[in-house]
């Protein structure tokens, strides 16, 4: 439970006990005082900050191993990258386990601890092959259909650890993890025809991007994970905007990990050490934290990485240390400004 | 006082931090806090809002203990954002976490325990690590270094094999650490082959027990270096060591090892690490369990069911006290079990050969070896086969009777493990290792005989653990301890002492096939012939049942005459042949007297003959005779049937017809008296042994009195080929004996087993009155005639002519009241059999006329005969005009114009002229040379059975063209009168 401001509490506390004090306490007062205040210690609710309403639907575990990323195909069935295990898992609209495919190796159909999934309109599947430094295409039931080799140049093999697919343009994007950059393949040949940014921490330098989602305008929004940002470039690869800032308070960063974006191109973003998932304005600023505005409470999570929104505002996050998805409705997103 | 002790707890209460934090709050101040993001990425309490502000956020609480090497951030770069360790660090089994080092672990300083006394991974890491080796991928943030596993040994300094001689040794090796092993991370030391703990261990990333990086459940660990020690070497070959994985069967591996430390694998299976331990053995340096001494005690704790070699032959110290192994230790110095079984290696070398056990045991019992005395010369039961896959072995008479769950003895593989479907070798009968004396196997069948040899059981019970089907041997006289109890096999052993088995066949040793333990001394080499020869012969202790007289063939094949055989036949060897020759064994079994073997085994005394004669015969007669001659017994409900026919006619043994059988009644498989296993006296003499036959009952006296050969039948004893005929009848030679070159008999046109060449006996026959479409006949005469027609085949012709009384004058009838049906077309003029007339056979009575020609003729040519319709106003040429044909008188020729005695019919080249000179009687039309339309057709001078066209050339040939005029005026009567009578 979060406590705001506990130095002041105790201040005050410590102002009141002198005046009782003053006021001749009696072993009666002192008495109560040590029951009473220890109780106004408990951690005050969250304030000056919006709650996105998150109401937990079901959670999905079913034997999943450190999951990494969750993807919703349009007709809702859930693809869950199931790393550890060297599966792709697929269930249905309520959880229910409809299929996996994959096994270890470097096979068609094979994966070595995957990461990172998306999934383009007409329900292909695109999964980021991270140890065998490749992206592989499948359909919607998990037939395998092409690969993407990646080669590198750089210090080190390829690492893609995950992968956004822009049909207008035909092409995908693959975060390569280790050698800081974002390769842009065209999905036609499946040549690599361009590579965004490099290691650092300027402006299109990464520090280790994770994950990416895209906007409505095919933006691209990575996390930037030692950087504690995410950056957004254009589909052109230029710089556009940082997102977030390093620390623990509202707006900033510790452990980003998952980046996705609601229907109004708000940027929602996991933290998978604080446990939070906080809301960003399309142009960046702090908006709000997925909790539980009943209680006014920030909704927490046990390592949240990978992060989907689907266009029934539901939120999937997968919590990898717990084994788990967790999928909740977001209410009022769609009305809130 | 008291308000002031109020007062400071009251205080205290306030100022006590009341936070709820994700660890336990035990503040410890940070020795070099450093707010910059660099250094709190990692220290999350030193995160300026913790530190500097001293507060927790809208997120996260305040925080203060040290969290930097806890999982939770570990983890939070090691989830694949940064690097990839959740496999290696967080799935698989890795170094124990959480938890304090057992009390009596001393850990150095260096290795921090968290504040619960418990390891962490902080304990050995440490994101200011230091490199383990020359470069720099080598640094995992290790607290020191770890070279050659040093950190390890720092905390486990028992487990390393350089100082303890208890321990796998942590040294150079003569052989390199296996790729396999290095591709699941083993690591090598800094020397070239160098183990270390890290060569078998991983403290993250193992997948199997105590962190191997492979399993020592399945002995793969171990074997992956120890390749050697692994029971197939890399071609498949067996080795002759002790086998791993394997669930124990026979050996029990008492609770008391497993205390000790023994290991077993998943399911309960010998691995290596049942009789080894890795770690802190007692008893190195091979690091066993138990001490290894010179009784093989080590050996005998798990099986100690082999203890009962110590006193037999195989216990080597009793033996061959002085034999060593390949060691080059006797069982003195290295235990009993060590003379033929070594755990790692051959003790003895072995055999060559693809039977594993027989391997085994050859390399003692093999020439030149220790216990060449017992070596298995000669023939042998067979070895290195499948029991149960013989079955169908077409070339095999004796298989495995039983059924595989029926068998207790056991069968291997051939690797040498027990196998329900495996081979027979030599441990399937015998016991090497002797088994404990069983009081209950007294009462098995044997009785007083010793087990000896190692064997399993006691014979006979071991052999009818196969044979069963062998055992009906027990109640005839095949089992010499009832029929010559007092006879000796080749190893001088009387039939007590042999068994029932053993009086014949002896399993090691025999120098004949079927594995004959009885002296040979018919210089026979038929294989099985000579077996039963071995007895029954003269002076034989079988001499009462020997072969005199004529014996059904032998040594001949069937194939060669055209049988079908479903009795088993033999090659030489004695080895089932389809296109094998008959031998003794193909009509008898010798282990069964009786067909049915319950019959057998019920009857009281083996002495009493079957009343069948079916002796040992592998089936019943006469359906054993149908096996090969099915042809033969077509004579069933047939005239020849004696039980149908003469039910109490006797055969030579006395027997009627039903004692004896269909086919007894007149053949004797053994010891007949004549040709074709002739059952029956014969009482009259033939030339020809076939007719002999027919006639030993078609005679006055015989039982066929009422079908005699009487009056004139057709030749005999001639050859058709003097005759210019050919034939596909069978011709005999004089003893009998078909000869293409032969002369007719009996046999040529008669088929004594069958009554109608046409149709099967499915009815009582014998009372069928014989006609051309029966009576035994080989080939139908009626309504074709065939069987005449296979010699004269020019004659044949006359079929469906005008002379085949069949069309002509079907209510006509022979001389022996047969219409032409019955007596075919040939049988209404010629009869076979019993003709009154000698000339031709001629089956009409003949009718008055010049010549016998002219009277044959006239049979049927006159009022009282059946072409009375046809009958010439002027039949004859004048008969004191003696013609002379020379020239024409060639059979065949266009101008063939025979002449014929008068009183013999023979053809002569002076003679009068007669019917047959001018007319063919078989042959209607001369140009024609077929048979006629079926229908009566009036004649014209162009056919009417002239040898010649008369409207031109006959007569003119000696008439020249007045012949013409002479005939109107020789054939017409009035012009005539004065010439004719």
């Amino acid at each position: 439970m979060a406590n705001s401001s506990q130095t002041e509490w105790s201040k005050f506390i410590f102002t009141m006990a002198k005046r009782m004090t003053v006021l001749r306490t009696t072993r009666a007062t002192a008495f109560w005082g040590l029951l009473v205040i220890p109780l106004l210690f408990s951690v005050p609710p969250a304030h000056g900050i919006r709650l996105i309403d998150a109401k937990l639907l079901f959670e999905i575990s079913d034997h999943l191993s450190q999951p990494s990323d969750v993807a919703v195909s349009d007709d809702g069935r859930i693809y869950v990258v199931d790393g550890v295990n060297n599966k792709i898992r697929i269930f249905s609209q309520s959880g229910q386990a409809l299929a996996s495919f994959g096994a270890e190796g470097s096979g068609s159909g094979e994966f070595r601890n995957p990461l990172g999934i998306d999934i383009d309109r007409t329900g292909r599947v695109y999964i980021a092959d991270s140890g065998n430094h490749r992206v592989q295409i499948f359909d919607a039931d998990g037939n395998f259909i092409a690969v993407i080799v990646m080669q590198s140049n750089q210090t080190h093999p390829p690492d893609p650890t995950d992968v956004a697919v822009d049909e207008s343009r035909n092409r995908c994007y693959v975060v390569d993890n280790d050698n800081h950059q974002i390769l842009v393949y065209d999905l036609a040949t499946r040549k690599l025809i361009d590579a965004y940014g490099g290691p650092g921490s300027g402006k299109r330098a990464f520090r280790y991007p994770f994950l990416i989602a895209l906007d409505k305008a095919r933006y691209l929004y990575i996390v930037d994970v030692i950087n504690t940002r995410v950056q957004v470039l254009n589909p052109e690869g230029l710089f556009v905007n940082f997102i977030g800032a390093w620390g623990v308070e509202k707006g900033e960063f510790y452990r980003p990990k998952g980046v996705a974006l609601d229907k109004k191109d708000r940027i929602y973003v996991s933290d998978s050490y604080m446990g939070v998932i906080q809301i960003f304005d399309s142009t960046g600023e702090f908006y709000a934290a997925v909790g539980e505005p009943a209680k006014g409470v920030v909704k927490k999570f046990k390592t949240p990485v990978g992060i989907f929104l689907d266009h029934r505002d539901r939120l999937y996050v997968v919590e990898m240390f717990a084994n788990k998805v967790s999928v909740y409705h977001l209410a009022g997103i769609s009305k809130s400004n | 006082m008291k308000k002031a002790i109020y007062r400071i707890l009251f205080i205290v209460a306030l100022v006590i931090p009341f936070n709820l934090s994700y660890a336990e709050t035990t503040i410890t101040p940070p020795k070099n806090p450093n707010s910059a993001k660099a250094c709190a990425i990692c220290h999350y309490r030193w995160v300026d809002t913790f530190f500097i502000e001293g507060r927790g956020s809208d997120f996260v609480p305040y925080t203060s203990e040290k969290v930097v090497a806890t999982s939770e951030m570990c983890f939070s770069c090691h989830d694949g954002s940064v690097m990839d360790s959740r496999a290696r660090a967080y799935k698989t089994p890795q170094h124990k976490t959480d938890v304090p080092p057992p009390a009596h672990m001393k850990i150095p300083d260096i290795f921090p325990l968290d504040e619960q006394g418990k390891i962490q991974c902080a304990t050995c890491h440490t994101a200011h690590g230091v490199p383990s080796g020359p470069d720099s991928k080598d640094t995992i943030f290790m607290r020191t270094s770890n070279r050659n596993s040093a950190m390890c040994r720092m905390c486990h300094p028992n487990r390393g094999g350089e100082k303890m001689a208890d321990n796998h040794p942590l040294d150079v090796t003569t052989r390199p650490i296996p790729a396999g092993l290095m591709n699941l991370g083993a690591l090598s030391g800094d020397k070239k082959n160098q183990i270390i703990c890290q060569s078998c261990h991983a403290a993250h990333g193992a997948r199997n027990e105590h962190f191997l990086i492979k399993s020592g459940k399945d002995s793969s660990l171990c074997l992956a270096c120890h390749q050697d020690k692994n029971v197939f070497a890399p071609d498949g070959q067996k080795r002759p060591v002790h086998v791993v994985n394997v669930k124990p069967k026979t050996a029990q591996i008492p609770t008391d090892l497993v205390s000790r430390g023994a290991r077993l694998g998943d399911g309960g299976e010998l691995i290596c690490q049942t009789c080894h331990k890795v770690h802190n053995s007692k008893f190195g340096p091979q690091l066993l369990l138990i001490k290894k001494d010179d009784t093989s005690a080590f050996c005998l704790t798990c099986h100690a069911d082999k203890e009962y070699i110590a006193d037999t032959k195989h216990n080597l110290r009793l033996s061959a006290p002085n034999e060593k192994n390949l060691e080059g230790k006797t069982v003195a110095q290295a235990g009993v079990c060590s003379a033929c079984h070594l755990p790692h290696k051959a003790a003895r070398p072995l055999a060559a050969g693809a039977d594993f056990t027989a391997r085994l045991c050859m390399s003692c019992h093999g020439k030149g070896q220790v216990a060449q005395k017992s070596r298995l010369f000669g023939t042998t039961h067979p070895l290195s086969v499948y029991p149960f896959a013989n079955r169908e072995n077409d070339s095999v008479l004796t298989t495995i009777s039983v059924k595989p769950d029926e068998l207790t003895l056991p069968l291997y593989d051939n690797s040498g493990v027990r196998d329900r479907s495996g081979k027979m070798t030599c441990a399937t009968c015998h016991e090497t290792h002797r088994l404990p004396r069983d009081p209950a196997m007294a009462n098995l069948k044997g009785g007083t005989t010793p087990v000896k040899n190692f064997l399993r059981k006691r014979r006979p019970a071991l052999c009818e653990e196969c044979h069963r089907d062998k055992f009906a041997i027990e109640n005839s006289k095949h089992n010499l301890s009832k029929s010559a109890p007092s006879t000796r096999n080749i190893l001088n052993q009387l039939p007590s002492e042999s068994g029932l088995c053993g009086s014949c066949h002896m399993i090691h040793g025999s120098h004949r096939g079927f594995l004959w333990a009885r002296e040979i001394n018919s210089g026979d080499d038929a294989a099985t012939r000579s077996l039963c020869i071995t007895c029954h012969n003269a002076t034989g202790i079988a001499k009462q049942k020997v072969n005199k007289g004529y014996s059904h063939p032998i040594d001949i094949a069937p194939e060669e005459k055209g049988i079908a055989s479903l009795l088993p036949l033999f090659d030489a060897s004695g080895k089932l042949s389809k296109t094998g020759d008959i031998r003794c064994h193909t009509c008898h079994d010798p282990h069964r007297r009786q067909v049915d073997s319950a019959k057998s085994a019920q009857e009281k005394s083996p002495s009493e003959e079957s009343a069948n004669g079916n002796t040992f015969l592998r089936k019943s007669a006469p359906q054993i005779c149908g096996d090969c001659h099915q042809d033969k017994f077509y004579i069933a409900n047939s005239k020849h049937d004696l039980s149908k026919v003469a039910p109490e006619a006797k055969n030579l043994r006395n027997q009627t017809p039903l004692q004896a059988g269909l086919c007894g009644n007149c053949h004797l498989a053994h010891n007949a008296q004549k040709d074709f296993l002739w059952a029956r006296k014969i009482t009259t003499k033939s030339d020809n042994v076939v007719q002999g036959l027919c006639v030993d009952c078609h005679n006055e006296d015989g039982l066929a009195k009422k079908s005699l050969i009487q009056g004139y039948s057709h030749p005999m004893q001639n050859s058709p080929a003097e005759k210019g005929l050919s034939t596909t009848l069978p011709l005999f030679d004089q003893n009998g004996k078909p000869n293409e070159n032969g002369v007719i008999a009996c046999h040529t046109c008669h088929n004594p087993h069958r009554w109608d060449p046409l149709k099967s006996a499915a009815e009582n026959q014998s009372q069928d009155r014989g006609t051309a479409q029966n009576s035994f006949l080989r080939l139908a005469n009626s309504p074709e005639s065939s069987l005449c027609e296979n010699c004269h085949a020019e004659q044949a012709f006359v079929q469906k002519t005008d002379h085949d009384l069949i069309v002509s004058a079907p209510d006509s009838k022979n001389m022996i009241g047969q219409t032409p049906l019955e007596s075919g077309t040939c049988g209404a003029c010629h009869l076979v059999h019993n003709s009154r007339n000698r000339i031709k056979l001629w089956a009409q009575n003949l009718a008055g006329g010049g010549s016998i020609t002219e009277m044959m003729c006239y049979s049927c040519h006159s009022k009282q005969g059946s072409a009375h319709q046809k009958i010439p106003q002027i039949a004859s040429h004048p008969e004191d005009k003696l013609i002379i044909n020379l020239g024409r008188n060639t059979p065949g020729n266009m101008n063939y114009f025979p002449l014929f005695d008068e009183t013999s019919a023979k053809t002569v080249t002076v003679g009068n002229i007669s019917c047959p000179s001018c007319h063919n009687a078989h042959q209607w039309n001369r140009e024609q040379r077929s048979r006629g339309a079926g229908v009566v057709i009036e004649g014209t001078v162009d056919n009417s059975f002239l040898r010649d066209r008369s409207s031109d050339l006959l007569c003119k040939d000696c008439h020249g063209p007045e012949a013409l005029v002479k005939y109107l005026y020789f054939h017409d009567p009035i012009k005539r009168s004065g010439q004719t009578e």
